[in-house]
């Protein structure tokens, strides 16, 4: 028989679990493996002898160098190949084993593929130097992180080196098996012996830096590796790197500030790093400056794709312009947003982020909703996801469209998520009767005992009683003890017994808050009627809570009302004389937004600062605008209203307005596309 | 004492508003004084002949280098010098003049040409231009127009020495009337274009073909004309190379073609490191393509350069006061707003009278520390019994940069005085003033809500031009 020509080496250790995988994956290119084992107490030694290989058993002498070393000794093939017990080869093409009989160099890149969770997204991708051509004179340098010398991965000639179309796949850092083994542990132990060889060596520091963030202590972390960015050559391979998990962790802290500054000359060093730009993006969108972020994420999403780089999936295409969409729907420039969000599916469908946020643009830009679907349906995975599709159509509200989807496959049951979504697409549609029955069949497969999120206790009750049905004996069981006097009260003045309530003293407390709870949710299901006849309950008022959950739901001008009645007879709270502020911001009444504001901040709510701040901005522009107006000479105060509209801009990024996502949006949209003759009937 | 005598040689046509001033201020420097009248029609012969010039009729055959070859032919001092009528001498450039024809013992000199921008145009342009040279029959001048002296010196001979001086002859001929700026283009066009008729090749020409349309605003035509230049020169002993690369490459820049012109940038900075000017609008343009760290390492290194040399045509303040405001406004930008205020006072140490700086640092102090802290500033700088300096800041308080100037367009952080006509009352504007008091209260409310103080900076400091007015009204 002939000298081997690819050689295997592993380092190992109570390996068990995974060794024989590993070992499998190598054998249609490999023809020689030597596992180097350092005292293993499980089967490992056992299986790496039943599959063929070569076991050198040494001590461990806290230092991975030596054990490789070892094994590298035993080695008799011309190329050598290392892969760790919890890796697995892929994409072994045997032909390329031509392309290595025939070349002259000394050694390739490899493409390692860490699996960081269970979605397909959750991917780390680095490269290493882990296939060379075995030779006197090369072996491993390091306690940890150790190097094939004397060329190695750190050093600049390999610049020029290939990449080997075969990739290693990991799954060492999943944070369970991570925790599991107590690796980091003996990392850090491994790496302060290192660096009592080395003192400030750069590399050990900032791998001191990466092993306190896999213990969760990101401030440690952040310390390590701030002091490894100072010592590091510029040259360095791994720099780049290093900036993005100083980073990653960073951001983890809110240290927003350092990030802009330290990142930016960095951005130019690595102008093609997309995992850099968005991380700086994300640190700008932190802090409130939305279009420079957007410029950032553009940026990003610019970069080629890269295998020079650490970099996670996405960070050059869907994350960045998914990330910059939101932006733009956030400053409701929508057309930018639909332009972004559509790159963002077309690169990645299926991924539910970007759905959604595509959906809700479109209900923004007043598509309807048959054509909604259409539009998403091609981005809905391959095949396509009907769940994810239904589900993003239930999230906008479009309540029709996912339920014609739903049944379009029959209208068999399915599983308990999709009997969820009928069954809110069902009551959105003002199908109570059928939402009830869907319930109670839910409801009488439980097991005795068992509860149900109080939503869905609540949704069963407040459906029943807009069919004018009583809730059955069986929805009782569901409830704790506490609550059931409450909804057996409610349910008979719900039914006409008016003097149900009245005797009811003792649960008052309770009580009041089940009826705001219910108020809410009434809104939310569009049961105005049955959330009307609530707040006409004794333990009241109510008419507060009805007037915020009406705004926060986005019917806003139903909310204006109730308000502005609750304002007359001066039962508007603080929080509720901030939301009409609100709304005369949104209607161009600064001032009188601004008085509110301000009567609302003296009241002690002060979340309306900012509002306050931005509505005084906007009448002091629209002041000079009507100066400008009345000047002769055209173009009077431009630079000065470009600068305060640029203020009220800035403040936005605050984000002190509120938002409405999903059913909101739609409700908004809709309260206020009839507002013409809304205020006509005014 | 036998001095060297000096001829001035002019050609004129319809000068008579600048004549007078120009031969003055000569008058001293020189022993003759030949003009040309190349048909004027408003009496510019006799106002010569009575200033005591020796004054030559010769009719305009559309040849700048026959007109002009027609006064040396007269000329009888050992040395020329050449003006144009709406050029002036500087003080004290006769005595300076005299003392470089008695100790040099070169053929030609330079002088320093220094083009004074009219009222709000922007910066001032100063260029090295063989301007004095020994009279000798084989020395004369060439090309229709842009006619050139130093060819014939350098083919009659070949290591002929020259020599830069920093004797400024101010030039005035920024005409704010169009028509005759848009005739003037017309013609330049017409000559040159004939020029090229009889010497297809001449990159000289080419060059200042493409002047020309960048002046009439026809980039996508002067461009072609750059670069067939560049082409047929070769930069190390062309005099004109490094302008052609500042102009060219800003050109492309203004054209949008932004990567060609950064690279024309690198190029030129290659060819002349001396040039301070290529530093200055490199990193100009690489900061206004939110490239910060390249641009603000260039702007650092034209401020570390100092103006360029003599020998090369340059802009006034593009190694002193125009890259530290372009830095200042970077750092602002970044809001880095301690480094913004350093900038902007080395700017002010070059040129006090800058007002954006004093303007951006009174805003930024506004936001930092107060408005003490404004009224310390602006009473130590501007001194109370200076009213025509306390108006004019008042004014721009209110404004943002002044108005934009440059030439040829680009991304350019003005740096102008402002000009006077423009200065009004901006009450109105202090209608709105109460208003953005209210505001800023509640913003300085806001601070403290990590990680938005610098958000809220920026809001304050983009309202703060709007409030600083009245600090600045009570303390001048």
């Amino acid at each position: 028989m002939g000298k081997p020509f690819l050689g295997v080496q592993i380092l190992a250790r109570d390996v068990e679990a995974t060794l024989l995988r590993c070992l499998e994956s190598t054998r249609r290119v490999a023809d020689e493996w030597i596992v180097v084992d350092t005292g293993s107490r499980d089967r490992t030694v056992e299986l790496a002898r039943a599959f063929g290989a070569e076991v050198v058993q040494v001590p461990w002498e806290d230092d991975f160098s030596k054990a490789r070393n070892a094994g590298l000794a035993r080695a008799r093939a011309e190329w050598v190949l290392c892969i760790d017990a919890d890796e697995e080869l892929t994409d072994a093409d045997p032909a390329w084993l031509d392309v290595l009989r025939n070349t002259d160099a000394d050694s390739f890149w490899m493409v390692i593929e860490n699996v960081l969770g269970p979605e397909s997204t959750d991917r780390l991708f680095h490269r290493a130097l882990r296939l060379f051509r075995r030779r006197p004179g090369v072996a491993f340098r390091g306690r940890i992180h150790e190097e094939v010398a004397p060329s190695t991965p750190r050093s600049p000639e390999n610049r020029g080196l290939q990449t080997c179309p075969w990739r290693i796949v990991h799954c060492g850092y999943r944070p369970e098996v991570l925790l599991h083994r107590d690796k980091a542990r003996r990392n850090l132990h491994l790496l302060r012996l290192a660096l009592r060889d080395r003192p400030q060596d750069p590399f050990y520091l900032y791998q001191i830096g990466v092993t306190w963030c896999q213990l969760g202590r990101l401030d440690k972390a952040a310390r390590w590796m701030t002091r490894a960015v100072t010592l590091t050559p510029p040259g360095a391979p791994y720099r780049p790197t290093l900036f993005r998990d100083l980073g990653m962790v960073w951001l983890a802290l809110g240290r927003f500030r350092e990030i802009e500054l330290t990142l930016r000359p960095e951005l130019e060093r690595y102008p093609d790093y997309a995992d850099l730009h968005v991380i700086f993006a994300d640190a700008l969108r932190a802090q409130g400056f939305w279009e420079e972020a957007v410029d950032a994420y553009l940026r990003a999403a610019s970069c080629p794709p890269s295998d020079q780089y650490v970099h996670s999936i996405g960070t050059n295409s869907f994350r960045p312009l998914h990330a910059a969409a939101e932006l733009y729907l956030e400053m409701e420039r929508w057309e930018e947003a639909e332009r972004l969000a559509r790159r963002a599916v077309a690169a990645s469908p299926g991924w539910e982020p970007a759905l959604l946020t595509l959906a809700e643009i479109l209900v923004a830009r007043g598509l309807a909703d048959s054509d909604i679907v259409i539009e998403l349906a091609p981005f809905a995975g391959k095949p396509p996801d009907r769940r994810l599709l239904v589900r993003t159509l239930a999230y906008i509200g479009a309540d029709q469209a996912a339920l014609d989807l739903l049944e379009r496959n029959g209208g068999q049951p399915g599983e308990e998520e999709e009997r969820t979504l009928r069954i809110r697409c069902l009551m959105g549609t003002g199908r109570y009767g059928e939402a009830c029955r869907e319930m109670e069949v839910r409801f009488h497969q439980d097991n005795p005992g068992s509860s149900r999120p109080t939503e869905e206790v609540m949704d069963f009750a407040l459906a029943r009683w807009a069919e004018d049905l009583p809730l059955p004996h069986r929805f009782y069981s569901h409830l704790d003890d506490r609550l059931r006097p409450v909804y057996d009260g409610l349910d008979r003045w719900m039914a006409g017994d008016i003097r149900a309530i009245s005797k009811m003293a003792n649960v008052i407390g309770p009580g009041r808050d089940v009826v705001c709870a219910l108020i809410e949710r009434a809104v939310h299901l569009h049961l105005l009627p049955t959330a009307e006849r609530l707040t006409t309950l004794p333990w009241g008022p109510f008419g507060l809570t009805l007037a915020k959950a009406l705004y926060r739901e986005g019917f806003v001008y139903p909310a204006a009302d109730r308000m502005l009645d609750l304002l007359a007879r001066r039962e508007l709270d603080a929080e509720g004389i901030y939301l009409l502020g609100e709304l005369l911001y949104d209607k161009g009444h600064w001032d009188r937004a601004a008085e509110l504001f301000e009567q609302s901040l003296a009241l002690g709510f002060p979340h309306a600062r900012a509002a306050a701040a931005a509505a005084a901005i906007q009448s002091a522009r629209e002041m000079l605008e009507e100066a400008a107006a009345q000047h002769p000479e055209p173009g009077r105060f431009a630079e000065e209203r470009d600068a305060l509209e640029k203020a009220v801009r800035l403040l936005n990024g605050l984000g002190w307005h509120t938002r409405w996502r999903g059913r909101g949006r739609r409700n908004r949209r809709e309260s206020t596309a009839d507002l013409p003759l809304y205020d006509r009937q005014k | 004492m036998n001095r060297p005598r000096i001829s001035l040689c002019m050609i004129v046509k319809n000068e008579a508003a600048n004549l007078e001033a120009c031969l003055r201020s000569a008058r001293e420097a020189v022993d003759e004084m030949i003009v040309v009248d190349t048909g004027s029609d408003d009496g510019t012969g006799d106002l010569a002949r009575r200033l005591g010039a020796t004054v030559i009729d010769e009719p305009w055959c559309d040849d700048f280098a026959r007109a002009r070859n027609a006064g040396l032919d007269r000329a009888r001092g050992e040395w020329i010098l050449v003006l144009d009528a709406d050029e002036i001498l500087e003080h004290g450039g006769s005595e300076r003049l005299r003392t470089v024809v008695r100790s040099e013992d070169g053929e030609a000199v330079l002088l320093q040409i220094c083009h004074e921008p009219g009222p709000g145009q922007g910066i001032a342009v100063i260029n090295p231009v063989v301007r004095l040279f020994r009279n000798r029959p084989e020395y004369r001048f060439e090309g229709r127009i842009h006619e050139q002296i130093a060819p014939s010196i350098c083919r009659a001979r070949p290591d002929a020495g020259f020599v830069v001086s920093d004797i400024r002859i101010r030039h005035l001929g920024y005409h704010p009337d169009v028509v005759t700026t848009r005739n003037k283009i017309a013609r330049n066009l017409r000559l040159l274009q004939q020029e090229l008729r009889d010497n297809p090749e001449q990159p000289f020409h080419w060059y200042n073909l493409g002047v020309e349309y960048v002046r009439a605003g026809d980039l996508p035509r002067a461009l072609p004309c750059f670069r067939k230049a560049r082409h047929g020169m070769s930069p190390e002993v062309t005099p004109w190379a490094h302008l052609l690369y500042k102009v060219e490459a800003r050109c492309l820049y203004a054209a949008g073609r932004r990567d060609e012109a950064l690279a024309l940038f690198r190029e030129g900075l290659r060819l002349f490191s001396g040039y301070t000017d290529l530093y200055y609008w490199y990193g100009l343009f690489l900061l206004d393509a939110g490239r910060w760290e390249a641009g603000t390492r260039l702007l650092r290194k034209a401020v570390e350069l100092g103006p360029a040399s003599p020998a090369f045509h340059r802009e006034e303040g593009t190694g002193t006061y125009l890259p530290c405001f372009a830095l200042g406004i970077a750092a602002e930008r970044l809001r880095v707003f301690d480094a913004a205020l350093t900038w902007y006072e080395a700017a002010l140490a070059h040129e006090p009278r800058l007002w954006p700086a004093l303007a951006r640092i009174a805003a930024i102090l506004y936001v930092t520390e107060g408005k003490a802290a404004v009224a310390r500033f602006l009473e130590s700088r501007v001194a109370p019994a200076d009213p025509e300096s306390a108006r004019t800041l008042t004014v721009l308080l209110h404004r943002r940069d002044g108005r934009r100037t440059a030439q040829l367009p680009g991304p350019t952080p003005s740096a102008e005085t402002a000009s006077k006509g423009k200065l009004s009352t901006t009450a109105e504007a202090d209608l709105a003033a109460p208003r953005l008091a209210d505001a800023d209260e509640h913003l300085m409310g806001l601070m403290g809500t990590a990680p938005f103080d610098p958000l809220i900076t920026a809001v304050r400091l983009e309202i703060s031009r709007l409030r600083i007015g009245e600090v600045c009204r009570h303390v001048l």
